[in-house]
């Protein structure tokens, strides 16, 4: 059904174009005769054109290298149209020209500025950057010759504008400098400021932090932290088991201490001291033996020292001095007792002495505790304070190294830049060159003859065919008998269809032949004339003939 | 015997008013000598067949085209639509060309032939008379004589044409009060005599268009009912409804299409109604057709 439907809608538009041949033919021949008229009396319009080179590796790049803009081809041509087409330009090009002669009024002076502006044309020639200039006049020469100044104004203009670039760039680069450096300089402070501040905490890891430290692995600041806890802590331990040690002997002397009795009887030291007494007097021997002994660990200013040296100053002085003649107060007594019938036990005095020495020895341990307890501390604190100083410490370091990057690498770019301006100031930069010089055409670019003809010649056949197809629209008439029920409710008898008679016939043949030769006709017209316009020749020959 | 046939005796027995006697249906020959010896006086005529042809009434002249079968099944269908009851028709348009007079002449022609039942066609259309011309038979006396002038009787406005049970009255006088012509008791009394005088007939009246002049609807006041013939692509939908308004769809036995096959798209390029095979021979005279000859 689809298709069905199809089919008769092609069919409605052919016999639409059939039956109404005629209008599509009459219009299609004024029109392309009109269009002929149009094509044949416009005045010719020539362009002149230059082709020029817009190089991307000049300046321009240089100066937007690794930055986010890359100039494309048609902001070039932008560039180009903006640098070319200025009042002062175009004003300067008409009065050399003489082309303002007409234009008496500042009014009449902008018009042919707007025209002048409307006649250039700046587009993209061919691949590449290559990109042509061309004015448009009915005048080939003067077309030639705008286009030859223009492309001498934009040679000049570039040159001069590519040395103020470099200029501008090489400042900009400069200025930029200036301030990444007082930036480095204050990240470099900030840095320097905050290791002197925690040099303790961070240690040597700040040297290898400040060297690139990354975020997530421990410093080794911390590593060192915790090694010294760790011994410090085994050092505690080590003590603990000292200062036990030291307390289980220090009982196991006072206990012996208590059981050994403080004086011996000389008697029972007899035995004993036997060869001593053979030398002298034995008890001074013998005290003399325990100085010795004393001496070997304490100075002579030692107390047990002192009081020994006491006890055999007195036991010299006894045995000079008679007995009733020695002492009067207590202490006498005692070396009086000693002298006579007892005298102090060695062995007592020897373990009192080691508890003394067990004493000191544990009071050095515990202070010692005492100090390790503390740095244990303040190591525990110190741990927990490593990561945040060290995160300082990386953000510090990170600030630092980026603006020191970018410092660097504007440094090198100022150098480029430099190196440019150097270029620009010796004229090796130019980025603009003329490929193609302008020539003074020979053949219009306006009117498009053959295109005008043609656009005629279609635009009356399709207004021909519109005007039968809005005929068909507007048509009230009956198209079909089965339409007849429904608007007058009446029976359709019969359909009759056309009755072509004999003459009927002739008269269509005549139709037919006429619509033919009007045809043909048109088409050898307008075929004969496209024909001239394509092989180029025109109306020259008509022209020869009519001796136009 | 077809229905339409067995219908058409009936309608006939009935105008005798014979009604059902015994002995079945009258020989059609007998009603055939009853008027034929009545319109005996009449003249014959013979129209050129190549002036018909060129005149468009085919199915007289030509061979067995796609208009000539149109024409016949127009024929069938007005006699089912006439219902046997009316003979007498105006045929007419809504406006001027589109095809009444030969749409007339034409189912005229395509009933005396067919079924060899009398038809007369009558050209009222006093304003523009064309049926002389388009038969060929220009000067013979028509209406406008016969309601000009008393002493004009039938027989002097009527004509046989040869080859069939076909009469004519065609005549080329032209006149302009019409309306009033065609209103009078003189046409009453026209038509009266023709039913008499052809009690078989079917009576075609071939008039002027219904918008531009009253004629049509003057005339059917004496007659049974109208044929309104269009033209598809020409005539337009207003024009029709208007026409029928005006006209009285309950006297209008039905619509007649012209050019039927451009309805559409506009030119015919072809009869679309065309089998072939058979048709006429020459002279307009029914030769090789159909058992219908006999009835």
């Amino acid at each position: 059904m689809q298709v069905q439907a199809n089919t008769l809608d092609l069919r409605l538009y052919f016999d639409l174009l059939v039956r109404n041949r005629w209008w599509v033919l009459v219009a299609a021949l004024v029109a392309g005769v009109a269009a002929g008229v149009v094509a044949y009396t416009s005045p010719k319009i020539y362009e002149a054109k230059a082709t020029v080179l817009v190089e991307d590796d000049a300046i321009l790049q240089a100066l937007t290298k690794r930055m986010a803009v890359t100039p494309s081809m048609s902001s070039k041509m932008q560039f180009v149209e903006q640098r070319l087409l200025t009042r002062d330009h175009l004003t300067q090009i008409a009065r050399r020209l003489d082309l303002d002669l007409k234009a008496q009024h500042p009014k009449e002076l902008e018009a042919l500025l707007v025209k002048m502006r409307d006649q250039t044309v700046v587009r993209a020639s061919g691949r590449g950057q290559l990109i042509e200039i061309g004015f448009q006049h009915n005048d080939p020469t003067v077309a030639r010759d705008v286009v030859a100044m223009l492309t001498d104004m934009l040679l000049e203009e570039n040159l001069g504008s590519q040395r103020v670039e470099a200029h501008q760039a090489y400042d900009f680069i400069s200025q930029q400098l200036q301030v990444y450096r007082t930036r480095l300089e204050e990240a470099e402070r900030k840095l320097r400021e905050f290791k002197q501040q925690n040099l303790v905490e961070l240690g040597v890891g700040v040297a290898v932090a400040a060297g690139g430290g990354e975020m997530g692995a421990t410093p080794p600041t911390a590593f060192a932290d915790v090694k010294r806890l760790e011994e410090a802590r085994t050092q505690q331990a080590a003590l603990e088991i000292d200062l036990q040690r030291l307390r289980s002997e220090r009982a196991t002397y006072t206990k012996q201490l208590a059981a050994e009795p403080k004086w011996i009887s000389a008697q029972q030291d007899h035995d004993s001291t036997a060869a001593a007494r053979s030398q002298g007097d034995p008890k001074i021997a013998a005290l003399q033996a325990q100085i010795d002994e004393l001496s070997l660990r304490y100075t002579d200013r030692h107390p047990a020292v002192l009081a020994l040296q006491a006890q055999i100053e007195q036991l010299r002085a006894a045995a000079t001095t008679p007995k009733a003649e020695v002492g009067g107060d207590g202490a006498a007594d005692d070396v009086l007792a000693d002298l006579g019938e007892q005298i102090l036990n060695p062995h007592y005095l020897s373990l009192k002495e080691k508890v003394s020495q067990l004493d000191a020895e544990f009071a050095a341990g515990e202070a010692k505790q005492a100090q390790l307890k503390q740095s244990i501390a303040a190591l525990g604190n110190a741990i927990l304070d490593v990561p945040k100083k060290e995160q300082e410490l990386i953000a510090l370091s990170r600030d630092y190294s980026v603006n020191s990057s970018i410092y660097n690498d504007l440094l090198k770019r100022l150098e480029d830049a430099r190196v440019t301006k150097e270029m620009e100031v010796q004229d090796r930069g130019g980025h603009i060159r003329v490929i193609e010089p302008a020539t003074v055409p020979y053949k219009p670019v306006k009117p498009n003859r053959v295109l005008i003809l043609l656009m005629g010649i279609g635009g009356g056949i399709a207004a021909g065919y519109a005007f039968g197809f809005l005929r068909h629209l507007m048509d009230g008439s009956i198209r079909s008998a089965d339409e007849i029920q429904g608007l007058v409710g009446l029976t359709v008898l019969g359909r009759i269809p056309t009755v072509v008679t004999l003459g009927d016939r002739r008269l269509r043949q005549r139709a037919n032949l006429a619509f033919s030769m009007v045809t043909a006709m048109a088409v050898a017209l307008f075929g004969s004339v496209l024909w001239l316009e394509f092989r180029g020749i025109g109306l020259y020959p008509l022209r020869t003939l009519l001796g136009v | 015997m077809s229905k339409i046939e067995e219908a058409l005796e009936k309608a006939t027995r009935e105008r005798q008013g014979g009604g059902h006697e015994a002995g079945g249906v009258p020989q059609r020959s007998s009603v055939r000598e009853a008027h034929t010896a009545v319109v005996a006086e009449v003249a014959v005529v013979n129209p050129d067949p190549l002036h018909l042809a060129e005149n468009r009434v085919v199915v007289a002249s030509g061979p067995s085209l796609g208009a000539s079968d149109a024409y016949r099944q127009l024929r069938a269908t007005l006699m089912l639509a006439a219902d046997h009851q009316r003979l007498a028709f105006v045929v007419t348009s809504p406006l001027q060309g589109d095809g009444k007079s030969i749409t007339t002449l034409n189912l005229g022609y395509a009933i005396a032939q067919e079924l060899q039942l009398d038809a007369v066609v009558v050209d009222t259309d006093l304003r523009r008379p064309v049926l002389a011309k388009f038969l060929g038979i220009e000067g013979q006396r028509g209406v406008s004589d016969y309601l000009n002038d008393p002493s004009v009787t039938l027989d002097d406005v009527v004509v046989r044409l040869a080859g069939g049970p076909l009469w004519v009255s065609a005549g080329t006088v032209r006149l302009h009060n019409t309306s009033e012509l065609l209103g009078s008791r003189r046409m009453e009394q026209f038509c009266g005599e023709l039913r008499h005088r052809f009690p078989t007939a079917i009576l075609l009246f071939d008039s002027p268009p219904i918008l531009p002049a009253p004629d049509a609807m003057t005339l059917v006041q004496w007659l049974d009912g109208g044929i309104i013939v269009v033209s598809a692509g020409k005539t337009s939908r207003r024009a029709l409804s208007d026409a029928v308004r005006q006209f009285g769809a309950n006297r209008i036995a039905g619509v007649v299409v012209n050019r039927s096959d451009r309805s559409s798209y506009g030119y015919g390029y072809g009869y679309r109604y065309y089998y072939g095979g058979y048709g006429y021979g020459g002279e307009g005279a029914p030769t090789a057709e159909t058992g219908e000859k006999d009835g």
